[in-house]
């Protein structure tokens, strides 16, 4: 099966998460294949689950200073920093990937996995949403389904700064800051520190594309956005992530 | 006047999400309830049904009454179940917390 994939694009959040939104939507119109792109986040975004408080989870004040950008998601999970990382996204008919969620997850996950081994990784799955190298979180996941559309989106950590993710992310219990870092140090890594090495973006990206065609049994197309979508993006940006009423909705 | 107030509960599912609840009882009775977090629910609007569904019942009688939405309704809620929110509420009544 055929698949478009699209350019890598380096936007600001609520951009990104508009085009992700403006491609399932064309997606269910069937004005489109089934996609896969990747991407990064200029400037820096702390992007929060769609049933979180931006209030509760993030420093506003903090990410305001540091010129981090705030933006709600479509989808479900937690909040993230999205810092040193590539993105990808997945939108696709629901009637591929399994009804359950987790095994979706699982069958959308494994060709993160299967890139990871390339790059030298042991990588695994690991339910709900993530994948793990040596044990450790490298791989934060989240989907969202939409008029027979699954769209999924990801991230694959290049290098982890716990520090700067917790001078923006708020901790459930104040309380309990220090041992929740300490916790998170031990259970977060990135392909920097399991590689000894820093990775390119082009590097990793090569893997991913290999991974979701390998796995996935697809040939990847290279295409562009349609009219439709770039149209509809801007617009999503501008009128929903991009506004008050969206980010502030919990 | 009674004076009502607004509980926060932090309820981490054992191996799946945090619920974090703002919730008002009168008496038992639920009197207002907004259901934050890193869970997963699809359809996602079911949650805001979830919530306009438990405003004016009493803790001890929402069980069935979500297991019931949750199956009829086909939701699927991902890194809690309807037992976890159902005990989430319990703890908020006696304004206990379960640490993330």
């Amino acid at each position: 099966m055929k698949w478009r994939l699209l350019p890598m694009m380096e936007l600001n959040g609520a951009m990104q998460m508009a085009i992700d939104e403006a491609i399932l939507t064309a997606r269910a119109r069937h004005k489109v294949p089934n996609t896969i792109r990747f991407y990064t986040w200029k400037p820096s975004c702390v992007t929060i689950g769609y049933f979180q408080s931006a209030q509760q989870e993030v420093d506003l004040e903090k990410a305001k200073q540091a010129g981090v950008d705030v933006v709600r998601r479509y989808t479900g999970g937690g909040a993230v920093l999205h810092d040193n990382e590539v993105t990808y996204s997945i939108v696709l008919t629901e009637s591929d990937v399994p009804s359950n969620i987790i095994d979706s997850y699982k069958k959308l996950c494994l060709p993160i996995v299967y890139a990871l081994r390339l790059l030298g990784l042991k990588a695994e799955f690991a339910p709900i949403n993530d994948i793990l190298v040596s044990g450790r979180k490298i791989s934060g996941n989240a989907q969202t389904r939409k008029q027979g559309v699954v769209l999924q989106h990801g991230t694959l950590l290049l290098k982890v700064d716990i520090a700067k993710m917790f001078s923006l992310l708020k901790v459930p219990n104040e309380k309990l800051r220090d041992k929740v870092i300490e916790r998170a140090s031990a259970r977060v890594t990135s392909l920097e520190q399991e590689l000894g090495r820093s990775v390119a973006v082009d590097e990793v990206i090569a893997a991913l594309e290999k991974g979701f065609t390998a796995v996935l049994g697809i040939s990847l197309e290279r295409g562009k956005l349609t009219r439709f979508e770039s149209e509809l993006a801007k617009r999503l940006a501008r009128e929903k992530y991009a506004t008050k009423e969206w980010s502030f909705m919990r | 006047m009674e004076l009502y107030e607004m509980k926060l509960i932090n309820y981490k599912v054992e191996h799946g999400k945090l619920l974090r609840i703002s919730v008002e009882f009168q008496g038992d009775r639920i009197t207002q309830i907004r259901i934050t977090g890193d869970f997963f629910v699809h359809p996602e609007e079911s949650l805001f049904e979830i919530e306009r569904l438990l405003i004016g019942k009493r803790v001890n009688e929402i069980k069935p009454v979500l297991r019931y939405f949750v199956r009829t309704k086909g939701v699927q809620l991902v890194g809690f179940s309807v037992e976890d929110l159902v005990e989430a509420l319990n703890l908020a009544m006696v304004d206990k917390e379960t640490q993330a």
